[in-house]
This record gives structure tokens, sequence and C-alpha cells, in this order.
């Protein structure tokens, strides 16, 4: 028998002239043979269906399932990036919902396979690639292995796996399996109503296949137990929150090494872009959207001298400019006779003083003492100019005796504070910013650009984001300041917002 | 523009071409293409005047008596020239559908001609009255052959009728005959490629076998169209219906 005798050509007008959604323009399709599954799948917008057309039944599977997906699936390609970012907030990308799809579209072949005989048996590499993932145990191998459930998800090939991914992390198999019975249970319906090609509004504009909104219930299912998602194996959630966290202290700077880590479902990082100039002032809009005026009060009586910045230690140095110790060219094997002083810890603290923050006379005192040479100005807006909504309550070497009652609810004047630090910042001086990260303009509320844009300053001149007043007290009394981003400002550094 | 459509399908051009050429007073047609497709069903319906039309069936062994007549015993027990399918529609002035005329042999072929000769050059003398028969008014003629290409056509014949349409699809009228899950697959396999094709008469008879309730519908399609192209035509229609037990609900 020849090989053309063997052939079998499917139907796809006859598939596609079924479709709800296409009833006004319908697809002229043309077949292409694929040598097997490699090359196989539906171009809409070409009207290309490449399957196999050899007649055995593994070639039938994938006519089958290829079928299906012409049958069921949104013919306009851009449907998943429009959704992804409609639903973006919830965590949702892209690849998830590709993965979805492919998914809702095998719960329906399933259902067609049986009839036909064509239900696919597991080929014995399942199980391989169960203990393969689980003894990678990283947090891609993790999201790999979600992925994988997603695709074989009730099915004989995935008991194979998950017995796979048990022999090496029971509580591994655990969760996959529970999403493995999400997942059936989500895409349990009948293929008329997992299949359905209606033309439904998905909310935004965003029309598509009625069918589709199986495929949302089935990526909301698997965003859950993706790597970073609270349905993860424990430890993936640790070692993510790890990662996450060294990468706020590096101001959301991506590590290409760290890009391995994260598996196709996972949203692309990205970093906070570098687009304000040197000089960045905010501006004040009229209707309150931005931040306000900074109103700076630095006539707050500065009577305290804090110890150990008046009269600084010399060191002495066998060079230098000016000679400190003659006496030492006879007395010093060394003959260090120059003497330089010893630099004062310092730095230009900002502390937001917002009702969700607070700030005592004991805590200044705390600063100053671990950093003599520390500025520090705490802010707050109290929606009563022109009172000032900034007060300097320390400034190299000095300090307030009682900080009194200042602040208030709202921030108000976040960024404005930021470009004030860095307008006083000495050459090489740290700037502290003790803030939770929740920045809010003049009318209290929220608002993504400015989180940005103090992310970006932040970034830019390398602020150091310390969440608490008690944090920031430890920090400069263990003389190491770590940042520690918090809140909104932290999302934006992590290219969240 | 719109398209035209018959009770909600369009219309295929070919059949548009056909209605036009009849309503422009066209009476010579050679419907010709692949089988199955309602070529004769066009010749016996479209553009037909009030008196009706006549069929005649081409074959090796039919002789010029299906044609002109012939002198037939009666039932007095004498002989009657019964006038053959060509000199009816003569004189009627009826519709002559001429089914396969490559089939025909020399001599019918050579009378056909001459049958379907131009009014003016056309007669015929009965041989029991001796009466000159000529085309009377609202004859046509339409001619159909399963050849794919025209230029096969004989040169005597592509003079004799110049217009030549090629029916590659089928006429919804005859589509609506089927359960609606068959129309499409029926519309599509009428006008598909070699290989994907397959008759109109193929799929009324698979209608018939799989609704009986005899046959299961992979039973009746194995039977009807062969075991490869049957496993095709079942899927497309439980994928198309999304019904993986697929079975006809009857029009």
């Amino acid at each position: 028998m020849s090989m053309e005798e063997n052939l079998s050509i499917p139907l796809p007008n006859v598939v596609s002239s079924f479709r709800e959604d296409i009833a006004a323009a319908p697809i002229e399709w043309h077949i292409e043979p694929t040598p097997g599954q490699f090359g196989s799948g539906v171009d809409f917008a070409a009207g290309i269906l490449a399957v196999p057309l050899t007649g055995d039944s593994f070639s039938q599977r994938i006519q089958l399932q290829n079928l299906v997906e012409l049958r069921c699936s949104p013919t306009d390609p851009n449907i998943y990036s429009k959704m992804a970012g409609y639903y973006d907030s919830q965590g949702i990308t892209e690849g998830i919902l590709r993965a979805a799809e492919s998914a809702r579209i095998s719960a329906i072949t399933e259902k067609f396979a049986e009839v036909s005989g064509l239900v696919q048996e597991p080929d014995g590499s399942e199980k391989t690639i169960g203990k393969r993932l689980a003894t990678a145990n990283t947090p891609q191998s993790w999201d790999q292995a979600v992925e994988y459930t997603l695709k074989v998800h009730n099915t004989k090939a995935f008991d194979s796996f998950a017995s796979g991914v048990r022999s090496v992390n029971p509580e591994w198999s655990k969760r996959l399996r529970e999403l493995n019975k999400e997942l059936t249970s989500t895409l349990r319906g009948s293929a008329s109503q997992l299949g359905s090609t209606v033309p439904t509004n998905f909310g935004n504009g965003i029309e598509g296949p009625q069918g589709f909104g199986n495929t949302l219930y089935a990526a909301s299912a698997v965003r859950n137990y993706l790597s970073d998602a609270y349905r993860a194996p424990d430890d993936m959630k640790q070692r993510m929150r790890e990662k996450e966290e060294k990468r706020a202290q590096e101001y959301g700077k991506i590590d290409p090494k760290d890009l391995s880590e994260h598996g196709k479902l996972s949203k692309q990082e990205m970093e906070l872009e570098d687009d304000l100039p040197d000089d960045f002032e905010f501006d004040h809009p009229e209707d309150g959207s931005g931040f306000g005026e900074l109103r700076v009060c630095d006539t707050m009586p500065l009577l305290v001298e804090v110890k150990g910045y008046m009269h600084r230690k010399r060191r002495a140095m066998t060079s230098g400019r000016r000679i400190a110790y003659p006496s030492r060219m006879l007395t010093d094997p060394q003959r260090r006779v120059f003497g330089t002083k010893v630099r004062v810890k310092g730095g230009i603290v900002v502390i937001d003083i917002s009702g969700s923050m607070s700030l005592t006379q004991e805590d200044i005192e705390a600063i100053v003492d671990a950093a003599p040479a520390a500025v520090i100005l705490a802010y707050s807006d109290c929606n009563n100019a022109p009172e000032p909504n900034a007060w300097v309550l320390a400034s190299r070497g000095w300090r307030v005796k009682d900080i009194g009652n200042i602040g208030g609810q709202n921030n108000g004047v976040d960024g404005p504070a930021l470009t004030w630090a860095i307008r006083h910042r000495h050459r090489g001086e740290d700037i502290v910013w003790v803030t939770d990260g929740q920045v809010t303009g003049m009318r209290n509320g929220y608002n993504d650009e400015l989180s940005k844009q103090c992310a970006k300053l932040v970034k830019k001149h390398k602020i150091i984001m310390i969440p608490s007043v008690a944090d920031a007290v430890k920090q400069f009394k263990a003389g190491r300041l770590i940042n520690r981003p918090a809140g909104r400002v932290r999302d934006a550094l992590l290219g969240r917002l | 523009m719109s398209e035209a459509t018959y009770e909600g399908m369009p219309i295929p051009q070919c059949y548009i071409d056909l209605e036009k050429a009849m309503l422009s007073g066209t009476d010579r047609v050679i419907l010709y293409g692949r089988p199955g497709t309602g070529k004769t069903y066009s010749g016996l319906t479209v553009g037909v005047g009030p008196n009706g039309s006549e069929r005649l069936i081409c074959t090796e062994d039919m002789t010029s008596a299906d044609v002109s007549g012939a002198f037939m015993p009666n039932s007095s027990g004498g002989f009657e020239f019964l006038p053959g399918a060509a000199l009816r529609a003569w004189m009627r002035g009826s519709r002559l559908v001429i089914d396969e005329i490559d089939k025909a042999g020399g001599d019918v072929f050579a009378q056909l001609l001459a049958f379907t000769d131009t009014v003016d050059s056309a007669s015929f003398t009965r041989p029991d009255t001796g009466e000159v028969v000529r085309p009377q008014p609202g004859f046509s003629v339409v001619m159909t052959s399963n050849i794919e290409d025209p230029r096969d056509l004989p040169v005597a014949l592509k003079d004799r009728f110049p217009l030549t349409i090629e029916v590659n699809a089928a006429h919804p009228a005859a589509l609506m005959a089927l359960p609606e899950s068959l129309r499409m697959i029926a519309a599509t396999m009428v006008a598909g490629d070699i290989g994907q094709r397959a008759s109109l008469r193929a799929f009324y008879e698979f209608n018939r076998l799989a609704s009986g309730g005899h046959f299961t519908v992979p039973e009746a399609a194995d039977l009807i169209f062969g075991k490869e192209q049957a496993v095709n035509i079942v899927r497309a229609l439980s994928v198309g219906t999304l019904t993986p037990n697929f079975e006809f609900t009857v029009a």
C-alpha cells in the first residue's frame, strides 16, 4: 500500500464553519503536512492547519487536538496580551493564559479522544520528568512542574508524573495533586460548554469566544501555585521571598543569573527606568493630585551639641597637608607627624512622620549618637499651609532638645523631601529615607506615578530606605545601613507598578 | 456588495451565472464539472418555462429512437410512432436536459447535434404523418457532462453551445434537504479537491442510513464514504458540533 493511500486529510473548513464568532468572515483553511508533532499547530491569521497526515494513532491524536484548537481557540492572537494586561494586578501573565488555553483544548480533546480510541497513554517519560524536576528543586523547576501538570492534568500521564515527583519531594507531589484536582474541576464541563465560540465581551473591550472564560478560571488556579504564590511549597515561597528581598536591596536590579530562575509562566521582571534628570523637581498641580510644596522649618532651636562632632579625633599619618604632631619626629618610629580628622558618621536622614509612622525625641538622640554629623528632616503635611510641613531636627553636630508636637496624618510631600535631601547632601554622603513606602499626594491618595517617581529618585541617588524609625535606630547603632524598601515604592523598584 | 443567499446560505457563483444567463434568453447551455453537484437538478429547474422539461440520459447503447422517436406496437395490435424526448421537447416548447452527452455513440450524437441546432436550421419530418416539426417557442437545451475541462468537449458541440458553465458547488436548495449539521460538510466536500470529494447523493444516502436507527453515524459513514474518508467526516462533524458522540438532528 502506498503512502498516499494511507493519508488522512482533515476537513478544517467544515470544522471552522461551525464557529459562531467568524460567521461573517469565514477563514479559508489550507493544510500543511508536518513530520509528526514537530511544527504542528493552527495559524488563524494565515488560515493554516499544520498537522501530520499519516493515519497512525499518534498523528491522529495530533490532528484531533489541532482541530479542536481550530474549532474553539480565540482567532485573535492578541487576546492573550490584552487579557494579561487587564488581569495584570492578579498576576496573570500571557504565559499562564497560553498554558491554560492549551489545557482547555486538551480537556476538550480528551472527550473526543475517549470516544475515538485516541486517549494518550503515558509513554514512560513522565515519571522521569517528575523526578528530574523535583531533584532540581528550584523555583524554575517548580514552575515547570506546574506547567507540566497543566499539560497532562486529569490523565494517567499526570499520575505517573506525580509519582515521580513524590519519590523525591512528597510536598511537591501533594501540591501538584491539589492543582490537578482544581484544574480537573475547573475544566470538567461538556465539550460544548468548554469550547463555545459565541462572541463574548470579557471587559475592557476585549472580545473572545465564550469558552475562553474557562481558560481564565484555569489561569487563576495555576497562578496561585506558581513559585511566588501562596499555594507553592513553603521552601519555594521562602526562596522567592529571599530573592525578591535581595533584588529590592539592590534597587530592583536584575541579576542575569536570576533570569534563569524563572519559569516561563512567571511575569517577566522589569527594571525601573532611569529617566529622571539630575536636577529633577516635582510639580505641584493645583488639583492636589501631586505632592505639595515643601515648607521647611529650619528655625527650630538646635541647642544641644552632639557628642563626637565638634571635638573630632585626629589620627596621626605619615603624609598630609598639615603637621599636627611635630614631636612624633623624634618619638614615633614611623614619624607620623601629619594629622587628619577622623571622619564622623553622618548622612541626611529624611523621616516620614505621617500617621502610619512615629518619631520620638529618643529616636532623634539615638540617631545622632550613632551618626553625629547627621542632618535630620522630618516631614508630614497637615494641610495647614502656610505652616511648615517639614522640620530640620538635627544638623551636623547639633540637635533639638525637644521635637515637640510636629507632623500630622498625611504624607503629602515625600518626593519634595527627597529632592531637598539630594540638594543638601555633601559629596559621598548617604541619604537615608525612613518610610513605610506608602507615599501619598496632597489628597492623601495612593498614586502609582508618585510612587514610581520616588522610586526612580531612590534608585538614581542610591537612597537607603528603612521601613521604620526603630529599624533605622538599630541600623545606625550597628553602623551598617541596609536598603530595605517597603510599600508601593518597593513595588515600583521591582517593576510591579 | 451583498451576497445572494438562499435560506440564509450563500448561492455559489455558478448558479447565479446560470440564472442570469437564462433570464437573458439563452437557450443553449452546457453545464460541466464533477459528478454529484446538482447539474441535472439545475437543468431541470433553473429558468424552466411553463411547458416543463424532458430528460435524456445518454449511454453507449442508446439509439436514435430515444432522441427522435420510433414506431412501437400499440394496444390495438398495430404500430404507432412515439416521439422521443428531443422531439417531444420541440413539439411542446419545453426544456431538453441531455445528461452525459459525452457518453453518446456516433449516430445518436449526430442526431442530437441536429436537434440542438439553431431554430432556423432545425427541422424533423415525422415518419407517420409527414409533418415537418420545428422547435416551438420556449424550447431550450441544457446539456450536462462530468468532464472537468471544457476543452475536452467535441468542437461541433462547443460550436452549438458557446455558453459553458462549470458547476463546482452544490446548490443551497439541494443542501436544504439535509440536516443542518450536514449541510456545510456536504457543501465543502461536493466542492472539495480529489481525495476529499463526495457527491450530494452520497450525503443524502449517508443521512438516510445514519438517521434510520439501524446504523451508528460512524458505521453509516464507513459504508458510504469508505473507512479513511469516514474517519475525517465523522471527526469534522463531531468536533464541529462539539459533540463527542455525534448524532444527527433530522431537519
